[in-house]
C-alpha cells in the first residue's frame, strides 16, 4: 500500500513515466543507428526518395542537411544523449530543456520517416509532449491534467482497439487470432500449428480475451486498488507476448510508460472525486 | 486560465484521436493533414487483421543477355528473446513491408488495365527498385527486375499470388 501511495505523487509518478519512456527512446534510437546506412540515398529511407513522395510543403522545404544520413545520426545521438540523461536523473532543472529535445527530434523524425513507424512511436511523441508541457510550467494542477492526459490516450488506445476487432466477425469468431499467429511477420509457427491442430473454441477464448479485456480497459480508472492492477497486469503480460512473439519490442516500454499515468488517474479518481 | 487553455488542448486532443479511427469519415481529412503523425489510429490488427505475408524477390540480367535466379530478399527476422529487447532489421523490414501493402491496395484500388504503366511512377514502386538496385548484385548485372509475391502464412491457407511483376530496369 506505501507503494500505491508514491503514485499519488505526481513527481513520482513524472519519473516513473519518462524512465520507461526513455527506455524506449533509446533502444528506438540505437536500433535506427543500427540501420543508419539505410538513410542513405541507396536505402530504403532514402531522403532523395522520400521528399519526393509528398504533398506537404514543410517536407519539401526541410533543408537536406537535417534529414540526410548524417542529420539523421545527429537526431538519434541527441535522442540516446537525451534518454541517457533522463533515465539517471528524471527530474532536474535541465529536465524542461531535455524533453523539448525529444519532442524536437520526435516531430523531425515524423516528418522525415512517413514510412517504417508504428503506433509505438506516435505514443512515445504523445507522453513526451504533455511531459513537456508538464515541465514548462511546473504547476500541480497542469501535471495533473497532463499525467489525466497520458492516461485516457492510453485507455483510449485499448478501448478502441478492443471495440474494432469487437465490429469484426473474423475476431468475434476467433479466426483472426489464428490468421494472424499463422503470418510469418506476426505469428510463431508453433503457436499457428497447435491453435490449427486445436478445436477451434481455444482461439474464440484467446479472442475474446484480447476484446474484453480491451475494450473494457477504461474500467481500469473505476476499479478500486488492487483490482484495476489486474488489467495493468494484463497489459503487462500482453505487450510482453507482442514483444517475444509478434516482434513488436517498442510497444512494450512504450505503453508500459503510460502505466504510472493511469494509477495516479485511479488514485485521484477515487481519493480526490470521492469515486 | 494556462490551465482551462491546456485542459482544452488535451480534451481537443483526445477527440481528435477518437475522430481519426477508420469507422469515421474524417479519418482520411485528419491522417492527411497530420504532418507529424500526432493523431494515431489505435485499431490495431481490427476490424480486418493482416492474415497474409509479403515476399520480394529479385533477379538480374546480365549483360549478355543471361538472366540469373530469383534471390528472395529478407522481409522478416528471426524472433528471439533477444530480438524481443532489440530488434534493429525489424526497422528496415517495417519499411519494406509498409511499400509492399501500399503497392497491394494501389494495385487493388487505383490501377486498372489502362493505367498499370502508372504504378512505376508510385513512390513505393520506386523505393522498392532503388533498395533492389543498391543491394550486392552480380558482376556484370544490366538491369534488375522484382517481384512481390503475397503468401498465407505457416498453415499455407491459400496459394502464394503474385502482386507485382516489374519489368527489367537498367541499371
Amino acid at each position: 500500500m506505501s507503494t500505491l501511495l508514491k503514485f499519488s505523487e505526481a513527481p513520482f509518478v513524472c519519473a516513473c513515466v519518462i524512465r520507461l519512456l526513455c527506455i524506449a527512446i533509446f533502444l528506438t534510437a540505437l536500433e535506427y543507428i543500427m540501420i543508419i546506412r539505410q538513410f542513405a540515398d541507396d536505402g530504403i529511407y532514402s531522403w532523395k526518395m522520400i521528399k519526393l513522395r509528398t504533398a506537404h510543403s514543410i517536407r519539401k522545404l526541410s533543408p537536406e542537411i537535417l534529414f540526410n544520413k548524417p542529420g539523421v545520426l545527429t537526431i538519434m545521438a541527441l535522442r540516446i544523449g537525451s534518454s541517457i540523461y533522463l533515465l539517471i536523473d528524471p527530474i532536474s532543472p535541465v529536465t524542461v530543456y531535455i524533453l523539448a529535445i525529444v519532442v524536437t527530434t520526435s516531430l523531425l523524425l515524423a516528418v522525415r520517416n512517413p514510412i517504417g513507424g508504428d503506433g509505438a512511436d506516435q505514443m512515445s511523441a504523445i507522453t513526451s509532449i504533455a511531459l513537456l508541457i508538464t515541465f514548462i510550467f511546473r504547476d500541480p494542477k497542469i501535471t495533473a491534467v497532463s499525467l489525466y492526459f497520458i492516461a485516457a490516450q492510453s485507455i483510449i488506445s485499448y478501448v478502441i482497439a478492443g471495440t474494432a476487432k469487437m465490429l469484426s466477425k473474423k475476431w468475434r469468431s476467433g479466426a483472426a487470432v489464428f490468421q494472424i499467429m499463422n503470418t510469418e511477420s506476426y505469428g510463431s509457427e508453433r503457436i499457428a500449428l497447435y491453435l490449427h491442430r486445436s478445436s477451434p473454441v481455444v482461439s474464440a477464448v484467446l479472442s475474446w480475451n484480447v476484446m474484453l479485456v480491451e475494450g473494457l480497459f477504461f474500467t481500469v480508472v473505476i476499479l478500486p486498488y488492487p483490482y484495476c492492477l489486474v488489467f495493468l497486469a494484463w497489459g503487462l503480460f500482453f505487450h510482453a507476448y507482442n514483444a517475444v512473439v509478434m516482434g513488436l519490442n517498442n510497444f512494450f516500454w512504450v505503453f508500459l510508460s503510460t502505466y504510472p499515468a493511469i494509477i495516479y488517474a485511479n488514485i485521484a479518481l477515487h481519493h480526490y472525486w470521492g469515486f | 486560465m494556462i490551465l482551462y487553455f491546456i485542459s482544452v488542448f488535451y480534451i481537443g486532443w483526445l477527440i481528435l484521436t477518437c475522430a481519426n479511427q477508420p469507422v469515421f469519415k474524417s479519418n482520411k481529412w485528419i491522417s492527411h493533414h497530420d504532418l507529424f503523425r500526432l493523431v494515431p489510429v489505435w485499431t490495431f490488427f481490427a476490424p480486418n487483421p493482416g492474415v497474409s505475408d509479403f515476399n520480394l524477390l529479385s533477379r538480374v540480367k546480365l549483360e549478355d543477355g543471361t538472366i540469373t535466379t530469383f534471390q528472395e530478399i529478407p522481409l522478416r527476422s528471426k524472433k528471439e528473446l533477444s530480438t524481443a529487447l532489440f530488434n534493429p532489421e525489424r526497422r528496415l523490414q517495417k519499411a519494406l513491408n509498409d511499400h509492399a501493402r501500399t503497392i497491394l491496395m494501389q494495385i487493388d484500388n487505383e490501377i486498372t488495365e489502362q493505367n498499370k504503366e502508372n504504378i512505376k511512377l508510385t513512390f513505393s514502386y520506386i523505393s522498392v527498385l532503388n533498395y533492389c538496385a543498391k543491394l550486392p548484385l552480380a558482376p556484370r548485372a544490366y538491369a534488375i527486375q522484382f517481384i512481390i509475391l503475397e503468401s498465407f502464412g505457416y498453415q499455407e491457407l491459400m496459394e502464394p499470388r503474385l502482386i507485382l511483376n516489374s519489368d527489367f530496369h537498367r541499371l
